[in-house]
């Protein structure tokens, strides 16, 4: 290649260069001036809005609370609607100040129809904006303006913020609401003032207080039925092999062991196995059949020997009741199982009982005492347990039976007639699962709301 | 005699009862202090008793190595764990922070013993489930259906499976199958046991509080 055709070819590679030097430059300046305009874009779509004085705002106690909750109202505004408007609402110990800001909230939400309290106890005013602020604890910051809540953490939800110590109740503080837009901010509100105080009436457990009183009185006249009348009781396979498997045992001659569930003695479940342990050690004291009875809470050990001493009473043979036929192993799970699947293994039990609330260890055991060739009666309430318990038993109460079983295996009267009023409960609330059903199928079809359903269903 | 022995008892389940039970639709502080107090003084009868435990559990275990029972070498083992965790206890100034002897020994012992037991679940759980699955009546052929379909649709080869049918629509459909079954007559089954489940606690907490309910007493 002669001089000239390379100084053409370096000439032609420093024109190309140059063109997209150029090139390259206009794209940053493109660039950089696009990420520079990026702020003014932003004041741009960020146009002033009129912030007018919120208006109709007031202060009082939230009730239904123990004074832990200041509840601040005001009107739905008509800037509530553009995006990005918040309120600042701000507390102070005097009329006069110093206001601090507690709490920030968007200016969409935050309504009285966002409470969750049934209808009976709250109105669900739509045009009503309404924030729970925290109460201050005392005495620390009673005497000294409220400390600023972490704005930031209340942005989205307004619910009160879990401060340490008692609520400051009875001391008036003082509030006003101001809307804020970015940088731009409104005109405070009036200063409104409230008092926390702590109220007495859970007004929203009304419908609990209503089931529990119909549900008892239905009870209650049940069993004076039952005084005067002899109830039919269908059979529970469950409770009628209690005998087949306590005369097995006695027959091969080995013990039946006896489990309370893995709750202490205040779970009704354990109350409800300690109460048929009564039973089943009647039955052993008679048949003169070794029981033995592993806990693992000492509470339930010592409330299961007295049940067991004056079952073998009432049987007439306080001779051969021993204090350690109800014994302490662990409260630690799996290590109460493996004690109980030693001992079933090496004393091959004639009959197991599963009375009560278990875990994970209830297939553990129970499948270890199916290798034994046991009769096992499993009787719990806890549903996700029940699987295990309905394929490695032989019978198995299930849920409610297993409250049953005291009525069912003493006969009294007044128990047995609970029992038909537990049945005429559940017939209540079948026919309101179907009348339910079909108002919440048909009532939209009308245009018509069924809120006030799910608020009277719904636990507060 | 007769009234500290029959009535009394009887008397504090029924104070005690409606008081816990207006406690609940009481909101004020007061109420919520109640309910605490409540469970601190359960705490400490548990901490009273917890004696009585201990002595049952050293009386049961002394009495199986004086008479030599079956497996009575296990019964040295729980002394020796006792006479250790206490030591490590002592050790660690009764405190359970990381890096303490008490910490280390039941981080090191109890956790992997307990982790061992709690995977031999899985064992378990096949050999339950051969003996479920055999359809010997109408009930169990059912659940034997919903199981089959159930770990059809969960496995990652059933939806292999109904990917070849239709390449997008059979893994979603195993999938729903799978949902509806689950959150449909699963949940309505669960759902009725609840709700008696319920009743049933109601009525046995009211025959206790009213003193319908003696045999958590002893008495019938």
């Amino acid at each position: 290649m002669n001089y000239h055709a390379r100084r053409s070819i370096a000439l032609s590679c420093a024109r190309l260069s140059a063109r997209q030097l150029a090139r390259s430059a206009l794209l940053c300046a493109l660039t950089w001036g696009v990420l520079l305009g990026q702020p003014a874009l932003a004041d741009e779509a960020k146009a002033p809005v009129e912030l007018t004085q919120p208006t109709g705002v007031s202060a009082g106690d939230f009730p239904y609370d123990d004074g832990s909750v200041i509840a601040v109202y005001w009107d739905r505004m008509p800037y509530d609607a553009v995006e990005g408007v918040e309120y600042r609402i701000e507390r102070a110990a005097t009329a006069d100040g110093p206001f601090t800001e507690v709490m920030r909230v968007p200016a969409g939400k935050h309504f009285m129809k966002d409470v969750a309290l049934p209808f009976w106890a709250w109105s669900k005013n739509p045009d009503r904006h309404l924030v729970q602020v925290p109460t201050p604890t005392r005495p620390a910051e009673a005497d000294v303006p409220a400390p600023a809540a972490d704005p930031a953490a209340a942005d989205d939800e307004a619910a009160p913020q879990e401060e340490e110590g008692k609520p400051d109740v009875g001391t008036t503080y003082y509030f006003r609401v101001q809307p804020v837009y970015g940088e731009q901010s409104g005109p405070a509100s009036e200063v409104v003032s409230a008092a926390a105080r702590s109220n007495w009436l859970a007004l929203p457990r009304l419908n609990n207080f209503v089931c529990v009183v119909v549900f008892g009185g239905i009870l209650l006249a049940y069993l004076e039925y039952a005084k005067r009348r002899e109830l039919f009781l269908r059979k529970i396979p469950g409770l009628v092999a209690v005998d087949e498997a306590i005369g097995r045992a006695t027959e091969m001659g080995r013990p039946v062991l006896y489990m309370t569930g893995r709750l202490d003695m205040d779970n009704i479940s354990t109350i409800a196995a300690t109460i048929i342990l009564g039973e089943v050690a009647k039955k052993t004291a008679r048949f003169e059949v070794d029981l033995k009875v592993p806990h693992s809470y000492s509470v339930t050990m010592a409330v299961c020997r007295e049940i067991t001493r004056n079952a073998y009473l009432e049987a007439g043979r306080p001779d051969i009741y021993r204090d350690d036929i109800n014994y302490y192993i662990t409260e630690e799970q799996f290590s109460y199982a493996a004690a109980v699947n030693g001992q079933m293994l090496r004393e091959k039990p004639g009959a197991v009982f599963y009375m009560g609330y278990y875990y994970a260890e209830s297939l553990l055991m129970a499948e270890a005492g199916a290798t034994t060739g046991a009769i096992q009666i499993a009787g719990t309430d806890s549903e996700s347990q029940l699987p295990f318990f309905v394929t490695t038993c032989d019978y198995t109460l299930i849920g409610e039976e297993l409250f049953a079983a005291s009525a069912y295996l003493s006969r009294r009267p007044e128990l047995v007639g609970t029992l038909r009023g537990q049945d005429l409960g559940k017939l209540i609330i079948m026919i309101g699962l179907l009348v339910g059903t079909a108002i919440v199928t048909l009532a939209p079809l009308g245009g018509y709301s069924t809120d006030w359903l799910y608020d009277i269903l719904r636990s507060s | 005699m007769n009234f500290l022995r029959q009535q009394f008892p009887l008397l504090i389940a029924l104070v005690t009862g409606l008081v816990m039970i207006a406690q609940y639709y009481i909101a004020g502080e007061y109420s919520r202090d109640l309910g605490g107090k409540a469970a601190d003084a359960y705490i400490i009868i548990q901490g009273i008793v917890i004696y009585l435990g201990i002595f049952s559990l050293l009386h049961s275990h002394i009495g199986k190595v004086t008479r030599l029972e079956a497996g009575w070498g296990y019964s040295i083992f729980m002394f020796l764990g006792i006479v250790l965790m206490l030591v490590a206890g002592f050790w660690s100034g009764g405190r359970l922070d990381e890096g303490t002897p008490y910490k280390w020994l039941y981080d090191n012992t109890i956790v992997p013993l307990s982790a061992t037991l709690f995977s031999i679940l899985a064992f378990f759980i096949a050999s339950a489930a051969f003996r479920a699955f055999r359809a010997r009546s109408v009930d169990a052929t059912l659940l034997l259906t919903a199981a089959v379909i159930i770990m059809f649709c969960r496995v990652p080869w059933g939806e292999y499976l109904a990917g070849l049918i239709s390449e997008e629509g059979g893994p979603a459909a195993t999938r729903a199958i799978a949902r509806w079954i689950l959150e449909v007559p699963n949940v309505a089954a669960t759902r009725g046991i609840i709700l008696g489940v319920a009743l049933g606690i109601v009525a046995t907490s009211m025959k206790i509080i009213f003193g319908i309910e003696r045999g958590y007493l002893g008495e019938d």
